[in-house]
């Protein structure tokens, strides 16, 4: 890292996690507390009881089991909150105190991740904008001030062209603002003259009080709910305007800071004086005095993270809570013989509410665990969507835009693709999140003495007016020039500074970038759409079998990896007692007490990739603390391996890499260089209604024995069998009424008799589906209690499969350079080089100009040189700063060097350097031109053949369009579109689209018939009348003006030709 | 061409013998003295045949006491099955046999479990008795019994067995790891003269001669029946000459195929066999014949049921079908009387031909 001033310490990258965990920290030590407290006493209406709750005294429970037994167990990974509690009755003098059970509230794990029924989960942070007041003006000249209040809705202040000022609520409805002034109870002499001047139509507002909060209600469109109303709440504006815009502390420490008022913080409603200073204002903006403000900057907005939201969470379910109280107490006094404070404090409130939220907040995200980097930027994700926030839809251009105050904030690189660009963002390594919200960062500070230089945090706002300059220039101005001109931010504007003008520079040259776009090396060399892909592509990888680390990286990739929690570390510095393959017996230091760490072993992750944890410590060995002790399943020496380095060659080989299509060599699936690991879950559950009674058994007659013969005594698949497609994990009958029975005769004779239900049982067994071949690895049954159904039980089975790589899966690069298996050549019918090694993939040379991500040439070629050299490289991108075209210079130099050492001159040719003659593997001619060969550090991705390939045969069709369902899930058809149509229309394919719009789709009596024709053996007859998808394919003909209809002829009006083909 | 100027008959001598470790041999030959042009067309058949045709033995199963199955751990032993069964895959086995054995691996530890503890018939040897297998960190112990087959013989791949803890190992060693070959001139002008230099690097399971040997018998045995073609050849020029008058459109398709063959594709249809043109009807003259050959048995217009029967048989062409008597296409299974008559007259129809 950087040469930084000793006495300020040396710089040391936040933990990634950190951003999840400190938050829920700071909620678990301060705000619960803070909440609790604030519950505070709750007496009853005739004051005879009185409840009171010891918020700050309370206790929270170590759960009963830890984070990956409550996966294992399909549970939720809580702790019980305890507090103690006072009863108080006053009229008989018995005091209760007791400590009661609140309820229970989900945890977060080291890994910052919440796990509700034994589903991982993680709360993505919201970007909103700040509550506070905002000057803009818009394209049609209108100058707006918006007040954005607490809960994220705003109001408009509006000084419209002619000069008068009305507030607009929504898009549509607007009032005058004099008439809301009014509303608020102020009187007409308090009114400055400057506000009723700029109103319309004067003469037509009804200056009452009571007219005027009527009519602005109507010219505002707001409606009082029923409830409202019932509950005879008087003051409409009060309820309907200012307790939705309430401010909040934080709206009104903003608005003071904005219009220069003094009103205390903990008025948090908004004032008529303050409209009236806020309405000033914007005249003086329309004027040229004062200033206008980008709503898009950063220090308008704030961070809404895990804290806020349970404390928002806390706070409703304690409301809850004090209902329930109430109305305890209450029937308490109607029944007074029995008091205890069990039956005054339900702990449903809090546990209900908690649980609600986790499992349905729109921004609680079903975890991404793919591999360990996905994981870590999960949590890292930043997101405008959300409640109080935009919707995809409904997010402008601006703000998905890059915004100059977010340098070293927000990643300028990483965000979704299609829908969602812009709108969900990631937090760049060095962010860190201050009070109220506010994104940090970390900026060093430049002084002329180089001893006195350190690092600062900085809020968004703060470094508006200073000179920040990226440490890659400076380096290069310093060592040149010291009065070098050098391009720097200042006042979000992009300048050209003298050197000794600089006030602050960056920490690392990959200071504002994502923890996945700084794994990219040479990302400088890249363009940033297809850096976007390469971040977005490696958080696709499929941890490998045999696990490799990149020849050529960043260096970021060890701190990857420690943070993303897959890893394990010692937590003191102790001695390894005992390895296994399950767990680490080890005693701490200073102490006799063995301890275990078990380890994770062929564990379902949440997209079905496979855990597993390798020990990689002694026994016997001493270990410090924070030391790795245990790799984790895409982890080689707690560096981060999620691909392989291959031999690649940029060349076109017979089409079959055309349009992205690779070609890869037979050896990467015969060494199983990507063959990876799938575990999948298959749930069956058995249920009793009173329609149907279901029993696992493995008596079932419907089916044959070959499909059976998994089944244990239980009628469970028994562990560690190999199950192929069809056959049955559990075998399960339905008990049914079945009507058909109990119409014949001779059931209905069998009942009279014996007085039995005839029953008749339905197969309803678990079978493997298409393609899930695997082995049985585990069999659970997991026991639920469910408030309506009882107790039941279910039972899962995992099944684990080894894929290998195959035609049709997708591979990837760490520059955005994708492509998909096109076909697996035996590896003597492979390019080879000189050396005779065949080459292991063949990408198309075409993708690389096009878009432009150089990077990959760079990683290829030393990943060659690192290949024959046997060394590996951390390059941290932006190395120009060690002068210009270094990284050119460093591949060069390093190919040279391998080409010294190895005696391979074709290494580094002079005349095509980085290229070398390729020979035909099928001819052992050589290729007319030379070629680029390199390693490169490619990815398997998590989108597989396997989990796609898919054919309709037979099928479900939706119940109101009668046409075929969609989605592989469900067997579903493919869909012929218009644009299909149109080629079926044009090639003259009559018969072919016929039979798709007619029995293939939703005419359905000619569906009915196909199969007994198909079973007959007959032709399949052609379908009477038309089907609904027919004619609208009728009307779209007969709007280019084709005439569609059909005439009845004659037979003897037909002219009979000569029938051609008879002899 | 000029033969009398080789003195001798091309020979191969080893330059080069290294044993870098139990499992990297490297060797060098030199083939020479060819005539020029010769040097690649042995240097490519070798590679190929080196690269894609060797074959060795390695283990093909394994029994595991006391696992249930692959992606379990026994208790004391630091890898799970998983990875136990992936270094067994590994190890490098020297046969003398190309018949299925058994071996057993018994070790009680602690201690680190190599190659070596492997208890093998003896025919087969390990090759590098260092080869990694397991760690025991716990006096357990670990018994493993092991099928070893070899590659070219093999016949349990893709079949998982029934027995309960027997795991199949999709082991496909290579002995060959790697294999270049260099072409060097010698002499000038018409006394040019070309020596093959060949380097190859195998795993110890065979040393370099013995894949170099190996590798040319498979190509030999590939080439054998080429050795037989000669008689065909006479008759197919014959059929040529008369050709050359009449050329049709079967023989554009003729091409075709020969030109697919050239482009390593797969081919469809399948090409006649030779002997075909030999014993063909008699009733038809051969320009007819040479018609029909390519005209495939999809354009008689005949049910697909019927097609498919006379498929499945080996007939796809019209003239194929024209070797046929009526008696012969009732003798073919599935065929009925209907699709019989169907197919006699479609024959009559559009090729005026009787079947007899």
């Amino acid at each position: 890292m950087l040469s930084i001033n000793r006495n300020a310490g040396m710089f040391v990258l936040p933990d990634f996690k950190q951003i999840q965990i400190d938050s829920f920290r700071h909620f678990l030590t301060d705000l619960l507390r803070l909440e609790l407290q604030r519950f505070g006493t709750i007496k009853h209406a005739n004051q005879q009881l009185e409840f009171k709750l010891l918020g700050e005294l309370y206790r929270l429970e170590i759960p009963k089991f830890n984070e990956r037994e409550a996966v294992y167990q399909s549970a939720t990974y809580s702790s019980n909150l305890y507090a103690p509690a006072y009863l108080v009755d006053k009229k008989r003098g018995i005091i209760q105190k007791q400590t009661v059970f609140l309820g229970s509230i989900p945890l977060m794990s080291a890994r910052g991740t919440f796990v509700i029924r034994g589903v991982s989960r993680c709360i993505v942070s919201q970007l909103l904008r700040s509550p506070g007041i905002y000057y803009t003006l818009s394209v049609q000249g209108v100058y707006t001030a918006t007040i954005i209040c607490n809960s994220g809705k705003s109001f408009k202040l509006e000084l419209d062209r002619q000069g008068c000022l009305w507030v607009r609520v929504g898009r549509n409805s607007k009032a005058p603002l004099l008439l809301l002034l009014i509303a608020l109870g102020l009187e007409m002499r308090y009114i400055p003259p400057m506000i009723v001047q700029r109103t319309k139509k004067l003469n037509q507002l009804l200056l009452c009080v009571e007219d005027a909060k009527i009519d602005l209600c109507k010219r505002l469109k707001l409606k009082q709910k029923t409830t409202q109303i019932e509950l005879g709440v008087t003051d409409p504006i009060y309820s309907l305007f200012l307790k939705p815009y309430e401010l909040g502390r934080m709206g009104r420490l903003n608005l003071n800071k904005r219009l220069n008022l003094r009103v205390s913080e903990f008025e948090i409603l908004l004032r008529s004086q303050d409209l009236i200073v806020a309405s000033d204002y914007l005249v003086q903006v329309s004027n040229g005095i004062g200033s206008l403000d980008d709503i898009d900057d950063l220090k308008h907005k704030r961070v809404k993270w895990v804290s806020d939201l349970f404390c928002v969470q806390l706070n409703m379910a304690l409301k809850k809570l004090n209902v329930a109280v109430h109305t305890n107490l209450n029937k308490m006094e109607a029944r007074i013989s029995r008091m205890s404070l069990k039956s005054v404090v339900s702990s449903n409130a809090i546990a209900t509410t908690f649980f609600r939220f986790v499992a349905s907040y729109q921004l609680s995200q079903f975890l991404d665990q793919t591999n360990p980097l996905s994981e870590i930027v999960h949590k890292r994700k930043l997101s405008l969507l959300g409640p109080g926030g935009l919707t995809p839809r409904t997010a402008r251009f601006r703000v998905r835009d890059i915004h100059p105050s977010q340098y070293g904030r927000i990643c300028p690189v990483q965000t979704a693709e299609g829908q969602n660009a812009g709108v969900v963002n990631s937090f760049t390594i060095c962010a860190h999140i201050g009070d109220n919200g506010a994104i940090k960062t970390s900026l060093y500070k430049v002084c002329t003495n180089s001893m006195q230089g350190h690092v600062i945090d900085m809020l968004p706002g703060e470094d508006e007016y200073s000179t920040i300059a990226t440490e890659s220039c400076l380096v290069v101005a310093n060592s040149s020039n010291q009065f070098q001109s050098i391009p720097a931010q200042h006042r979000r504007e992009f300048v050209t500074l003298r050197w000794d003008e600089i006030g602050f520079r960056n920490t690392l040259p990959v200071h504002s970038f994502s923890v996945g776009v700084v794994l990219i090396p040479f990302l400088e060399h890249d363009d940033a759409t297809r850096a976007l892909m390469g971040s977005n592509m490696q958080r696709q990888a499929v941890p490998l079998l045999k696990l490799e680390r990149p020849i050529v990286g960043t260096g970021i990739e060890s701190q990857v990896a420690l943070d993303s929690g897959t890893v394990i570390t010692a937590v003191q510095e102790c001695k390894i007692h005992n390895v296994d393959a399950t767990q680490i017996a080890y005693v701490p230091k200073d102490s006799f007490e063995l301890l275990y760490i078990n380890l994770l072993n062929y564990e379902r992750s949440n997209n079905a990739t496979c855990l597993h944890q390798r020990p990689i410590v002694e026994c016997g060995e001493t270990v410090q603390k924070g030391q790795l002790i245990a790799d984790g399943s895409a982890t080689v020496d707690g560096e981060l391996a999620l691909g392989k380095n291959v031999l690649v060659a940029y060349m076109p080989w017979e089409g079959y890499n055309f349009e992205d299509a690779v070609l890869i060599n037979e050896r990467l699936i015969y060494e199983d260089v990507y063959t990876s690991l799938h575990i999948e879950r298959y749930e069956a559950e058995a249920r009793e209604t009173n329609q149907a009674i279901e029993t696992i058994t493995k008596q079932i007659p419907h089916l044959n024995a070959h499909v059976l013969r998994h089944l244990d005594e239980t009628g469970v698949v028994s562990l560690g069998a190999w199950v192929e497609t069809g056959d049955v994990l559990v075998g399960k009958l339905t008990a049914k009424q079945s009507e058909g029975l109990l119409h014949t005769p001779e059931s209905k004779l069998l009942q009279d008799i014996l007085g039995v239900q005839a029953f008749g049982t339905q197969d309803t067994c678990l079978k493997v589906p298409t393609r899930g071949e695997g082995r049985v690895i585990d069999v659970r049954w997991i026991t639920r209690d469910n408030h309506l159904l009882g107790h039941r039980k279910v039972i899962h089975v995992y099944i684990l499969q080894e894929r290998k790589i195959q035609v049709g899966d997708k591979v990837a690069g760490r520059h955005g350079n994708k492509g998909v298996v096109s076909r697996i050549l035996p590896r003597q019918d492979m390019p080879y080089l000189q050396d005779g090694t065949p080459v292991d993939m063949v990408l198309s040379p075409l993708g690389v100009p096009s878009r432009m991500n150089v990077g990959q040439v760079f990683e290829c070629l030393l990943g060659l040189a690192g290949g024959y050299l046997n060394q590996h490289y951390r390059i941290m991108p932006f190395d120009e700063r060690y002068g210009r075209e270094s990284s050119r210079k460093l591949v060069f130099s390093e190919l040279y060097k391998a080409s010294q050492t190895t005696n391979y001159p074709w290494i580094f040719e002079p005349d095509s350097p980085g290229k070398s003659r390729l020979f035909d593997g099928r001819t052992g001619e050589v290729f007319n031109q030379p070629v680029t060969v390199g390693r490169a550090y490619m990815f398997k991705l998590i989108h597989q053949v396997d989990d796609k390939i898919h054919a309709r045969s037979t099928g479900p069709y939706a119940l109101v369009t009668q046409q075929p369902v969609r989605g592989r899930s469900r067997q579903g058809g493919q869909r012929v579109g218009e644009m299909e149509v149109w080629a079926f229309q044009g090639f003259g394919a009559a018969c072919v689209l016929q039979e798709l719009l007619t029995t293939k789709s939703d005419h359905a009596t000619a569906r009915a018939e196909a199969p007994n024709a198909i079973v007959t053996g007959n032709l399949v007859p052609k379908p009477i009348g038309t089907s609904d998808c027919l004619g609208v394919l009728i009307r779209e003909l007969q709007c280019l003006g084709i005439q569609l209809d059909h005439t009845m002829l004659s037979q003897h009006n037909m002219i009979q030709y000569p029938n051609l083909n008879e002899e | 061409m000029n033969l009398h100027r080789i003195s001798s008959e091309p020979k191969c001598k080893c330059l080069n013998h290294e044993i870098q470790n139990a499992r990297l041999h490297y060797g060098r030959f030199a083939v020479y003295p060819l005539f020029p042009g010769q040097a690649i067309t042995i240097g490519t058949a070798i590679r190929r045949a080196l690269l894609g045709e060797v074959h060795s033995t390695c283990i093909t199963s394994a029994y595991v006491v006391g696992a249930s199955h692959e992606y379990s751990t026994l208790k004391g032993i630091r890898e799970s099955i998983h990875d136990i069964l992936l270094n067994l895959k590994d190890i490098v086995f020297k046969s003398d046999t190309l018949e299925r054995q058994e071996g057993i691996l018994l070790f009680n530890g602690p201690g680190i479990v190599t190659a070596q503890h492997i208890k093998l018939p003896p025919v087969v040897q390990v090759v590098d008795n260092t080869q990694y297998i397991a760690r025991l960190e716990m006096p357990t112990s670990i018994e493993i019994h092991i099928t070893l087959e070899n590659t070219k013989t093999c016949t349990s791949l893709n079949t998982m067995p029934t027995t309960k803890g027997r795991f199949i190992l999709d082991a496909a060693l290579k002995p060959v790891r790697n294999m270049n070959y260099s072409i060097h001139s010698l002499g000038e002008g018409d006394m040019r003269q070309e020596m093959l230099v060949l380097e190859v690097w195998t795993n110890g399971s065979l040393t370099p001669q013995e894949v170099i040997s190996q590798a040319s018998q498979n190509l030999n045995d590939l080439l054998k029946p080429l050795l037989k073609v000669e008689r065909y050849f006479q008759a197919k020029q014959n059929i040529h000459k008369k050709r050359m008058f009449t050329p049709t459109q079967s023989e554009n398709l003729n091409m075709d195929q020969i030109e697919m063959i050239g482009g390593n594709k797969l081919i469809d249809q399948p090409l006649l066999p030779a002997d075909s043109h030999l014993n063909s009807s008699l009733s038809l003259n051969i320009d007819n014949l040479v018609h029909l050959e390519g005209i495939s048995i999809d354009d008689l217009q005949i049910s697909v049921r019927a097609s498919n029967c006379l498929k499945k048989v080996g007939i796809y062409t019209i003239r194929q079908l024209l070797s046929y008597t009526q008696q012969d296409l009732f003798q073919i299974k599935n065929l009925g009387k209907k699709s019989v008559e169907q197919i006699v007259i479609a024959i009559r129809k559009s090729y005026g031909h009787i079947l007899g």
